[in-house]
């Protein structure tokens, strides 16, 4: 329940608000924003008032050291525009918002493993690891879904090992919904093994890894190791093939086939299949130990087929 | 501070006021754990009218202190320590 300060009741709440703003940011030694501390001058003797209130309600004394009372003094100034800004607002709500857009701090998300994630802590992956390099990332990266659609971020952390060419990088692929990070998969990417010469962002880490140990993977008529922001055109009635992974026959396979669908049409978001038993050679040669339980396919190729039934009704076969 | 300065950047019409939510709402629940130190390493070069000087009074110390208020990306790097 918010309590509007005594010695702004007169005003509302967009006014008290920009009040408690100027006099925040005129009680630091170096507001940062130019003008800022110029900006007070038409709030000054609301200043007084509300700087008064505020040690009063605070119980203040004049012998308290003076920076421990500007630090409790901002903290409830914080408090009040926080109160003012949000109230009537659900607090989960925005932070969903947040989160969806990956704009969040790592901290507040929520982390959950898909349940096939087993196959990468059997190859070495630490979930401790998966923790630390969404909390302290060297780099992030968040790619957009569409409209109310999950994104998916990127993070990556460089793990230094006495044996240079043992070092690598974690890479870790989650989903994001709302405040939640559903990590689908994380990789050692070894510089030893992987070019990384022309990766600029977390998403060319990727690409380059798939490129060296992914399968080859089809995404409507494009082919390639990795396809990522696809559109297949899909009118009713009409089948297509829209994911398809080959040369699958006595090997295994983790990656991430994600899309949506649009109006008249299936966007791919990314689409890759890692070759687990080259993977996991790779490991070996750099002395990793693994116990990974997967099955190898039977079957030479893996699809998934979209049909567009009627209006924005569609069907998703397996096979 | 720092909620000040999201709701100064509502009124300056930078920012939305979904993004100020946004932002007071990670404020009020950050803990020790959110802060780390960067070193930002800006190359002076060409901020002309950009970089504006710190009056004295609003120093954290006696040394200089510059401002450039729209500082973009390519134009620093970012030094973390481990």
């Amino acid at each position: 329940m918010m309590m509007m300060l005594d010695s702004l009741k007169q005003y509302d709440s967009a006014t008290a608000n920009n009040i408690l703003a100027a006099i925040a940011l005129s009680s630091t030694t170096n507001p940062g924003v130019g003008e800022a501390a110029e900006s007070i001058g038409a709030y000054e003797q609301e200043r007084v008032a509300v700087l008064q209130e505020l040690r009063s309600r605070l119980n203040v004394s004049p012998s308290d050291d003076p920076a421990e009372i500007n630090r409790r003094v901002l903290a409830l100034l914080s408090r009040q525009i926080h109160e003012i800004s949000l109230e009537g607002k659900d607090a989960d709500a925005v932070l969903a918002r947040a989160g969806q857009a990956g704009r969040l701090t790592p901290s507040l998300y929520r982390v959950e493993f898909v349940p096939t994630f087993a196959i990468c802590v059997g190859l070495g992956t630490k979930i401790a690891h998966v923790h630390d390099a969404i909390l302290r990332s060297d780099e992030v990266q968040h790619l957009e879904g569409a409209q109310g659609e999950p994104g998916f971020s990127l993070f990556l952390k460089f793990h230094v090992n006495a044996i240079s060419s043992d070092s690598f990088w974690l890479l870790v692929l989650a989903h994001r919904n709302g405040r939640t990070l559903i990590v689908q998969n994380a990789w050692r990417v070894y510089p030893s093994d992987v070019d990384l010469t022309d990766a600029k962002r977390p998403i060319d880490v990727l690409r380059a890894f798939a490129n060296v140990f992914g399968l080859q993977v089809q995404v409507g008529i494009q082919a390639g190791k990795f396809i990522l922001n696809e559109i297949i055109p899909l009118r009713v009635g009409q089948v297509i093939r829209a994911y398809t992974i080959k040369g699958l026959r006595n090997k295994a396979y983790v990656g991430t086939m994600s899309g949506h669908d649009l109006p008249e049409a299936h966007r791919v978001i990314v689409a890759y299949a890692i070759d687990l038993l080259a993977y996991e050679k790779s490991l070996h040669h750099h002395k990793v130990r693994t116990n990974a339980k997967y099955a190898l396919s039977p079957q030479d190729e893996y699809s998934i087929s979209v049909s567009r039934l009627s209006g924005s009704r569609v069907n998703y076969t397996f096979t | 501070m720092l909620s000040g300065l999201a709701v100064k950047l509502v009124t300056d019409g930078k920012i939305s006021v979904d993004a100020r939510d946004e932002i007071l709402e990670m404020l009020k629940r950050a803990t020790s754990n959110d802060w780390r130190p960067f070193l930002y390493v800006i190359p002076n070069i060409g901020f002309g009218t950009r970089l504006k000087t710190v009056p004295r009074e609003r120093r954290a110390s006696n040394e200089m202190e510059y401002i450039i208020e729209d500082l973009k990306p390519a134009e620093f790097h970012i030094l973390e320590f481990p």
